[in-house]
């Protein structure tokens, strides 16, 4: 019966959603989508024109095989030109969605409907897709004629459009999750184009680290080389093509649970989210294992050092999220004690220290189940799990401060912000070093590293426990007096 | 049936909304009455499940608000004080995107919709734009997207803000034939005399607290102490003040204009009948003498400060 009652309600959000038919009406009534197939076309048609003349003039000067040759980079050019208007315009429409709903106060009324917030982003996802599906099609004929001239297989042209489908779907769900949280259109949109530059930042290292690397496909303008390259999991070939199909798939999800929570703000999306979280950290880490392991061997060092850095450029916008809160706030947001593993998931402020430390555990237990002997993994778990605590002590102590969450959330990534990107004092310091010395410092050498357990040893990490035990010991001391005098303030006014 | 207990809502330290409770049975309508701040489109979007509260509960048929929301929401339609109409769809398309949301059935669609826009006397403008209705058309469309899946509870949030006299008219008649139909109807308004017209219970809220709750009638017979009684002789009022002021259980005369008159009175029907045959004994020559009832103004401004949250 609730697989009956689960398919009929994945049927309902997926076919026949009524917010994709009614924004699907919308968009075959204006003229922007007809304007961006016109523009895009004609940009299409630029290239086609100016690479056929350069084709007939080497044909002219140098021969048939160099036209060829010329005529087989024109491939490569439309996969790039398509991955940078998938990069352009579908983060910027989704960003649009919902702060257009917004702004004509249309949200109460849907929010005030039997339906989830899933169904509207989902509707939400599927009318901008439709975008995205036109580009590829568009893009057809051009790929043939790759094909024909030999610059490409249709092996190639497949294996490329199923990468860029799902990174179409991702870019759209990057700008529905900004968009569920900004306050105007061009905040949405200067957002979400700033997290698409990050990512393919992020995975460009990964993806250009050599011809057949297996993130390839995460790459819009890499696609192009999709077809051929693979990777060796235990023994089973896995295509390039897969990997990218089932991170993109994944990461949108998780981007939709959390514009789900950030439009509801209530348990079961709030559950759902960190359950995903938990998901989205194994996956994490058995990454940053696979690509570590890469590293001796060749240019995958600067994506390993960028994916490491990861969670120090997140931290400050999800822990105060997550822990903050206020005694004058909702239900979920008043604090309701310290530690409760049962409101672990469900949001509750009891939640937040258990949820927190279990992440770094879920992070850490991948490269300890796959390296157990390197000793050095359990003195990392223990820092990172007491440098978590003081990020949460941190935000504890911001809670003290704030009107409500919200003014307690800014406090928070203040605070945050200020532990988290500290290791960023490596780059003046490595300069400084390296203008005396000659020589730039490693990472373990940075005296904040020490802290944090850098070329970790049993001393080291005594000194890092104590440390960062003693500053949320601090956090928590002060906290408390402030908060034992506002609630006394309180129960006498 | 609408059961409000203790409902609360705060922001910070502002209290918003300080604890109302109230029921409500199938087929009344419920006039919300306070100045703009009050807590009254609070109060509704606590209800419509928009806002969480902060305590206490609320239950519509049964369904918790908090616990049930979605089965809540299949049972109310929210009007809120703004449309939020797409303007790009036609209206039969406007209505068609709310009963899919609101899991009518494909086959029983048409039949909802064509209900609906009968309904609400937009039957010929079915297949006109949105943006090309007037403000009242609007309002009637957003009523009728309330009506498409047969809720239970109307929530109505300064319905008639804007609208020309026969719009609110309309208006009136189309709440007053949902009422008939055993719908719980709460209309939230600054506008009192249109609420008095069609509403068989009424609230005033202020600062976020409910200060009177019932009928018309009992809020102003709680309201009245003693009657005010309105007199008009064909002789001078002077001469009749000074018989009036005189007899028993009468206080406070005081002349109106030349002819009229008005005074306090503390009696009950038979005194108020015996009264007026004394006067024509007397020879006074009565034209008018009835009591004046006070309005849902009049309580409105007897028990409230003007004070805003």
């Amino acid at each position: 019966m609730a697989v009956r009652d689960w398919l009929t309600e994945q049927s309902r959000t997926f076919i026949g959603n009524a917010q994709s038919v009614r924004d699907f009406r919308s968009q075959l009534r204006g003229y922007r989508s007809m304007f961006l197939w016109l523009g895009y076309l004609s940009v299409l048609l630029a290239i086609t024109v100016t690479s056929y003349d350069t084709a007939a003039e080497r044909v002219r000067s140098e021969g048939l095989a160099a036209a060829q040759m010329e005529l087989q980079n024109l491939y490569a050019a439309f996969m790039t030109l398509l991955g940078l208007a998938l990069c352009l315009i579908m983060p910027t429409m989704g960003a649009t969605s919902i702060v257009q709903e917004r702004q004509r106060k249309s949200l109460d009324l849907i929010f005030s409907a039997p339906v989830k917030p899933g169904y509207f982003l989902i509707g939400k996802l599927i009318s901008n897709l439709r975008y995205a599906v036109m580009l590829l099609v568009l893009t057809l004929p051009m790929a043939a004629a790759g094909v024909m001239v030999g610059g490409a297989t249709w092996i190639d042209v497949l294996t490329a459009f199923v990468c860029l489908l799902p990174f179409a779907v991702f870019s759209t769900s990057i700008g529905l999750f900004i968009s569920s949280r900004a306050k105007t259109a061009t905040a949405a949109i200067i957002g979400s184009l700033i997290c698409v530059s990050l990512f393919l930042l992020l995975v460009s290292p990964l993806s250009m680290a050599m011809m057949d690397s297996p993130f390839v496909g995460l790459n819009p303008f890499t696609v192009a080389s999709a077809g051929s390259a693979s990777t060796n999991l235990s023994g089973i070939e896995v295509p390039a093509w897969l990997i990218s199909v089932v991170c993109f798939v994944a990461l949108s999800k998780y981007l939709l649970l959390g514009a789900e929570s950030s439009l509801t703000q209530q348990k079961p999306e709030i559950v759902k989210l960190r359950i995903a979280t938990y998901f989205l950290l194994v996956a994490y880490s058995l990454t940053l294992v696979f690509t570590g392991s890469m590293r001796g061997s060749s240019a995958f060092s600067d994506a390993f050092f960028l994916l490491l850095l990861l969670p120090f450029w997140i931290l400050p916008f999800v822990i105060p999220i997550v822990v903050c809160y206020s005694f004058s706030d909702s239900k979920r947001l008043r604090p309701d004690g310290w530690f409760s593993l049962r409101s672990m998931v469900d949001g509750r402020v009891s939640g937040s220290l258990p949820f927190l430390l279990s992440c770094v555990v879920i992070l850490f237990a991948g490269p300890l189940v796959l390296f157990p002997n390197r000793g050095d993994g359990y003195q990392g778990l223990l820092i990172a799990l007491t440098l978590m605590f003081l990020l949460w002590s941190g935000n504890w102590f911001a809670s003290s401060f704030g009107k409500d969450a919200a003014g307690a959330r800014l406090n928070g990534v203040g605070i945050t912000a200020a532990i988290a990107y500290l290791p960023i004092a490596y780059i003046p310091y490595s300069f400084m070093v390296a203008s005396r010395s000659g020589t730039t410092p490693s990472l373990e050498e940075f005296p904040y590293s020490i802290l944090l357990g850098g070329g970790v040893s049993p001393q080291n990490t005594i000194i890092s426990v104590i440390v960062l035990l003693g500053v949320a010991g601090i956090f928590l001391f002060v906290g408390s007096v402030i908060q034992r005098k506002s609630v006394l303030q309180r129960t006498t006014l | 049936m609408l059961t409000l207990n203790n409902l609360r809502k705060t922001y910070g330290n502002f209290v918003a909304v300080k604890g109302i409770s109230f029921q409500l049975e199938p087929g009344d309508i419920f006039g919300f009455i306070g100045s703009n701040g009050a807590g009254k489109t609070t109060t509704i979007k606590m209800l419509s499940t928009l806002l969480e509260p902060t305590s206490g509960s609320a239950t519509l048929d049964g369904y918790d608000l908090e616990k049930q929301p979605m089965e809540v929401r299949k049972r109310i339609g929210y009007m809120p004080d703004f449309f939020g109409l797409y303007d790009d769809v036609k209206v039969w398309e406007y209505l068609d995107f709310f009963a899919t949301i609101y899991g009518v059935p494909s086959s029983q669609r048409k039949e909802v919709i064509d209900n609906a826009l009968s309904l609400t006397d937009l039957t010929l403008k079915k297949d006109s734009f949105v943006q090309s209705l007037s403000r009242g058309m609007q309002q009637r469309l957003c009523l009728a997207k309330c009506l498409v899946h047969n809720p239970s509870l109307l929530l109505l949030d300064e319905p008639a803000s804007g609208l020309d006299p026969r719009a609110r008219s309309d208006l009136k008649e189309l709440l007053l034939e949902l009422s008939r139909m055993g719908k719980m109807i709460i209309v939230s308004s600054h506008i009192l005399p249109e609420l008095s017209d069609f509403c068989n219970k009424v609230g005033i809220i202020e600062k976020g607290e409910l200060l009177l709750f019932g009928s018309v009638q009992e809020i102003v017979k709680g309201i009245q102490s003693h009657r005010q009684i309105r007199a008009k002789f064909i002789d001078s009022a002077d001469l009749a003040l000074s018989f009036v002021a005189v007899q028993p259980l009468v206080a406070q005369v005081k002349t109106l204009n030349e002819h009229e008159l008005t005074f306090d009175f503390t009696g009950n029907d038979e005194d108020q009948a015996q009264l007026l045959a004394a006067c024509v004994q007397a020879g006074l020559r009565p034209l008018a003498f009835s009591e004046e009832s006070l309005d849902l103004q009049d309580v409105f401004l007897s028990v409230t400060t003007g004070a805003v949250n």
